[in-house]
């Protein structure tokens, strides 16, 4: 029933970029060589602001560590906005959920007086109990996901990841207040396997990087690659239908409800586990670290490498962290004040998001008629 | 108790003052403006540029933080938004365009202005009681200077030509065509009112509290807030809505959790801000809008 009802819906040209014909294939190649050669670019830009010396490996781990956690919430934001049309303003609020839970079920320190707190689950439940919180968290967002027009939407979902930090402010035996958590990075390193040092120390870094990274990285393998084998399934197809057409899909006998539903939790549990990944990138986190720029930035790397795409998310993430990196460290060369170089920083991500949304709203990967640019 | 209603009076009337901005813009030009909170950085910065950096007389001063208001606005429409409009872009792209600029008005005002507090030159300012409330002199005018500057503003939307041609092309903008208003000045112009009533809203910041670099975007979800509680279609819902929040803000800090914990009073703001577009969508003033 559920596979029929979608070929229908591909069939009758409802589910635009459903049915990948081989010539919409064939066209798509020069941007994805593009997006190629920026990644190769992107690397050799850090390479040569190291003179290619033999830090120039060590200089990139952060950078590509920043890239994969940002990209494992841009993959979620993407399953919801991309594929799913839904403008989600409050993304960040799945990450704070996320990392607090991770954090609260660990061995950690907390609060203004750094109490032990001792774990009660291993580390791979934990995350998994926060992604399945988040996800919670995600049908509290579908509540007006289905009733609201999407500007109203954007601003209920800000308003709601505003409460969340506000209040994770506010509960300081919970979640310690405005001193947060920190002291729980170890409960990650332990599990860094012996091979891991010994390649660190080949390429003039230190263990504990690299296996970040290794762990980021592979937590957006297994992320971008679970979604994109779900776009291909009928509830995929479908989901994709719900974004350009609800009515059509309704009158399929098909409900929209469910599958936005069903989509802000499955991209809040990725929000959840990108904001685990970033508690153990920031080793503390307290709740402005969740400030609503946050969901700004992945909406920038989402809007960067493609809206829509499988590996969008992932392309994005690189080239927009290294940008960002690279030009930050360019000004607090050139123009000497700290303070003036990060602001700096956010201009170049608020000029690149309108030149983007406006010259080329399907990133470098997209195609257009898969971004939803009207109000719905 | 009375102190958070005076404290709840004075928030609400700045709210007020800078979400009409927003609410007029947005029921123009069909698009939310996420810049509007750092236009009201902008006006408050501008205030305390002429008059503590150039040391002009304080009431001048604010005067031309105003008026650059205005330009900036004007500027923006002209730079910005007509060129997107001319090329026919959604409302989706509007949104995140403003919400770039956004981003680029406030960091742009932190790269400039750095991130220390800053003041205008006025003399510590004494509270009095007024009616039972406690009140400082300045924060009086800032209330009285609210209510007749927005009673002023609905007057000329319902009563000047130019004001009702902005509602014309509000509500129906191709019937306001057809009968012969000239739609791109008067989005213009309404550009240009909406920078000046942010800037206005920013000045009145500045005379009662710190000024910060990112102060208006802080408070642009309240502004949101006030908008929709007061219903967007209503020129008076805003102004309304906008003191509402404030009131309601300010006395949730006397319940008993809040009470040692401030800051959640953002959080009974935006939740009744969440309720109110549950339960009556179109706010308390406004008439039944469609929302899909």
């Amino acid at each position: 029933m559920n596979i029929r009802t979608s070929r229908v819906v591909a069939a009758d040209g409802v589910g635009a970029g459903v049915g990948a014909v081989p010539s919409a294939r064939a066209r798509r190649w020069p941007a994805r060589l593009v997006a190629g050669v920026l990644v190769v670019a992107a690397f050799l830009w850090v390479a040569a602001s190291n003179d290619f010396g033999p830090t120039s490996v060590a200089a990139m781990l952060p950078v590509l560590t920043t890239a994969a956690v940002y990209s494992v919430a841009a993959t979620g934001l993407n399953l919801q906005f991309g594929h799913g049309g839904l403008l989600n303003f409050g993304f960040v609020a799945f990450m704070a959920v996320g990392a607090y839970t991770t954090v609260m079920l660990i061995p950690h320190r907390q609060g203004p007086d750094s109490s032990e707190f001792g774990g009660i689950v291993p580390l791979i439940i934990a995350v998994l109990v926060a992604m399945v919180i988040a996800s919670l968290l995600g049908l509290v967002f579908a509540i007006p996901a289905i009733r609201l027009r999407s500007d109203y939407l954007a601003i209920v979902m800000i308003a709601l990841a505003e409460i969340v930090r506000v209040v994770l402010k506010n509960i300081e035996p919970v979640s310690g207040g405005v001193y947060g958590m920190l002291g729980y990075s170890s409960e990650l390193q332990q599990f860094r396997p012996g091979i891991v040092n010994t390649l660190a120390r080949n390429i003039n870094t230190q263990g504990f990087q690299l296996w970040l990274l290794i762990v980021g990285w592979v937590c957006l393998f297994v992320c971008t690659i679970g979604i994109a084998l779900l776009m291909k399934t009928p509830w995929g197809k479908l989901l994709r239908a719900v974004r350009d057409d609800e009515d059509a899909v309704r009158s399929l006998g098909k409900n929209p409800t469910i599958i936005k539903l069903q989509t802000l939790m499955i991209g809040g549990a990725i929000g959840g586990l990108s904001g685990a990944l970033l508690a153990f990138q920031l080793s503390q986190i307290n709740p402005d670290v969740f400030m609503p720029q946050v969901t700004f930035f992945v909406f920038a790397v989402v809007i960067v490498g493609g809206t829509g795409t499988s590996w969008g998310p992932a392309v994005g993430g690189i080239i927009f962290w290294v940008l960002l990196t690279q030009t930050g460290a360019f000004i607090s060369e050139n123009v000497g004040s700290n303070s003036a170089a990060s602001a700096l920083r956010y201009i170049l991500v608020g000029l690149m998001m309108v030149l983007i949304i406006v010259f080329r709203p399907q990133g470098l990967l997209g195609r257009r008629e898969d971004v939803v640019l009207e109000l719905k | 108790m009375l102190d958070q209603l005076s404290n709840g009076i004075l928030l609400g009337a700045i709210i007020a003052m800078t979400s009409v901005g927003l609410s007029l813009i947005f029921s123009v030009t069909g698009s939310f403006n996420f810049a509007h909170g750092d236009l009201v950085t902008l006006g408050a910065m501008m205030a305390v540029l002429f008059a503590a950096v150039l040391s002009i007389p304080v009431w001048l001063a604010l005067i031309i933080a105003v008026a650059v208001g205005a330009v900036v606005g004007f500027l923006l429409d002209l730079v910005m938004f007509r060129p997107m409009r001319r090329a026919g872009v959604g409302g989706i792209t509007m949104l995140v365009a403003t919400l770039g600029l956004s981003l680029i008005v406030r960091y742009a005002i932190l790269a400039v202005g750095g991130p220390e507090p800053k003041t205008l030159p006025i003399a510590r300012q004494h509270v009095t009681s007024y009616f039972g409330l406690g009140f400082t002199r300045i924060a009086l005018i800032v209330i009285v200077a609210t209510v007749v500057i927005l009673v002023g503003f609905g007057l000329f939307l319902t009563r000047s030509a130019l004001g009702t041609a902005m509602r014309a092309v509000a509500s129906n903008r191709t019937l306001a065509a057809a009968s012969g208003i000239n739609i791109e000045r008067i989005i213009s112009t309404t550009w240009a009112i909406g920078g000046a009533l942010a800037a206005t809203g920013g000045v009145m910041l500045a005379l009662t509290q710190l000024v910060y670099w990112d102060m208006g975007f802080q408070l642009l979800l309240l502004m949101f807030a006030g908008v929709i509680v007061g219903g967007l279609s209503s020129p008076f819902g805003a102004m309304v809505g906008g003191f509402v929040i404030g009131v309601v803000t300010q006395l949730s800090v006397t319940l008993p959790y809040i009470k040692d914990h401030n800051d959640l009073k953002i959080a009974v703001a935006l939740l009744a801000m969440v309720l109110v577009l549950f339960l009556r969508p179109q706010g308390l003033l406004g008439r039944r809008v469609r929302l899909s």
